[in-house]
């Protein structure tokens, strides 16, 4: 129904009977909270010197900050003289039937209507284009910071090559060598993951904290996310330790260790 | 004090040793075989480019020869692969170089005990072998320190210390006095010459130095990659 996004799963059922009942109403998260009122209480609106009794049955959650209440089209017409619509929700069991009915009905008199279906099409068509050159962005970053990271094992091998090699010259094997070179580039990319993924859990808070007048609802994190991004950050790691394992492996002892 | 055994802890055949450089092959050893005698202190000099470092380092398995062989106590190391020449070195041979090349960031204690943990073995086990081996090379009072905080000579002991813990069946060393002023470096030929007296410690040691070389009791000579001759010292 409305295809609100409902405090609880059962409201959306419990809504649409009572709504056929009598006067009901639903109000949004942000208003329940500022006002104090909770479900199942009686509110009176008032109009024309005349008071209504409402049954608040329910909440739903919201981002615009001019949809505070819902209450049923009759009732609306009936106690607040209604005439007109600036918006109309209207069920059916098969909507898009009702739109070809509609839109014969306005003919060429400019009107906004859509499904459900198609309000979310539209919708997901609007953030996709949004999203489109920051997914493509991501995955330059992506590929920038993979070669960042390899670059730096790299350069780290370089660095460490001779102290490598008075190892190996002192009785380090190269399966040890293996081990401690592989097990460097796991916790180098755990510890980094767990940062990177802190960060940017702080970093979504923060934005919701810094909004939160204006966005009342929290973001809705995914764990797989967070916790694929950090697979992807230990696994960037290892395979960067596969250059400094294969060149220590070969390297020439006599070479790395005669001079200093 | 321990006497000479006689038995041989090394032995080189026929050891060859090329360098390729591009269409270039340089022949830096060209078929050397010796014998060195448990207890020995042997020294090897020639002038500079006669392949002695080469030799050592092959002796010792750090490299390995274009041909011939290497035995140490009657094994053939030549054709070891990494697992078993890893393990060699561990386990039975003491490397000192020239530069120490010490792990900068590991103290003394951390860089004498590095090849037994490499080895796998409990550090708790070994608290009397690193007093006595501290005590040996004098460095007690200084077991905390990096080598960063140490004198060249004092780096040496460490390298030396370290190349003992495992109580290696021989001791390479690779121009050990090379980088130290003349008091420095008689007081680590001392120190050399004392472990092998009392000990009994099979000692090879490359030099350029007359000087050092009297320590020894043998002195090999090498020229253009042969060997031609040798005396005994002590």
């Amino acid at each position: 129904m409305f295809a609100l996004n409902f405090t609880k799963k059962d409201m959306s059922e419990k809504s649409l009977s009572a709504f056929k009942q009598g006067r009901s109403i639903l109000l949004s998260e942000s208003c329940m909270d500022r006002t104090g009122i909770s479900v199942n209480d009686i509110i009176s609106l008032s109009y024309n010197g005349m008071e209504y009794r409402y049954r608040v049955i329910g909440s739903f959650k919201s981002r615009a900050t001019d949809t505070e209440a819902i209450i049923p089209s009759y009732y609306a017409i009936q106690d607040f003289g209604l005439q007109t619509y600036q918006l109309l929700a209207y069920t059916a069991v098969d909507p898009e039937a009702i739109m070809i009915q509609l839109r014969d009905l306005f003919g060429d008199i400019p009107n906004w209507s859509r499904t459900v279906k198609e309000f979310i099409t539209d919708a997901l068509d609007t953030v996709e284009a949004f999203l489109k050159p920051m997914r493509s962005m991501t995955w330059f970053i992506l590929l920038l910071s993979t070669v960042g990271v390899i670059n730096n094992l790299l350069i780290n091998f370089i660095q460490k090559r001779r102290v490598i090699a008075m190892y190996k010259s002192i009785g380090l094997s190269n399966r040890q060598n293996i081990k401690i070179t592989l097990l460097e580039g796991f916790s180098s990319g755990l510890i980094g993951a767990v940062i990177a993924v802190g960060v940017s859990y702080m970093e979504i808070q923060t934005i919701f904290i810094v909004a939160g007048p204006k966005i009342t609802m929290l973001p809705e994190l995914n764990l797989s996310t967070f916790l694929g991004a950090g697979a992807a950050g230990i696994a960037i790691n290892l395979l960067g330790s596969v250059v400094p394992v294969l060149k220590s492996c070969r390297m020439n002892l006599v070479e790395e260790i005669k001079f200093e | 004090m321990k006497a000479l055994n006689y038995q041989v802890a090394l032995e080189g055949k026929n050891i060859v040793k090329c360098f390729h450089s591009g269409d270039t092959t340089t022949q830096v050893l060209k078929g050397i075989s010796l014998k060195v005698m448990e207890g020995e202190f042997v020294s090897i000099m020639g002038q500079s480019g006669s392949g002695k470092s080469t030799l050592l380092y092959i002796l010792s398995g750090l490299d390995s020869p274009t041909s011939g062989s290497v035995y140490i106590n009657g094994t053939d190391i030549s054709s070891f692969q990494d697992e078993k020449m890893s393990r060699l070195r561990r386990q039975r041979i003491g490397f000192v170089f020239q530069f120490y090349n010490l792990i900068p960031n590991l103290n003394v204690e951390e860089n004498i005990m590095l090849p037994l943990l490499l080895d796998g073995k409990n550090m708790r086990n070994y608290k009397k072998e690193l007093e006595h081996i501290l005590q040996t090379v004098g460095l007690t009072d200084r077991r905390k320190h990096t080598p960063r905080q140490l004198s060249g000579g004092q780096q040496q002991r460490v390298a030396i210390a370290r190349a003992l813990i495992t109580n290696p069946q021989i001791l390479f060393a690779d121009e050990p006095t090379g980088n130290l002023d003349s008091k420095t470096g008689t007081e680590i030929m001392n120190l050399l010459e004392r472990i092998n007296r009392e000990h009994g410690q099979t000692v090879i040691m490359v030099t350029h130095s007359s000087e050092a070389a009297k320590s020894s009791s043998r002195i090999i000579m090498l020229r253009d990659g042969l060997l031609k001759g040798e005396e005994q010292s002590r």
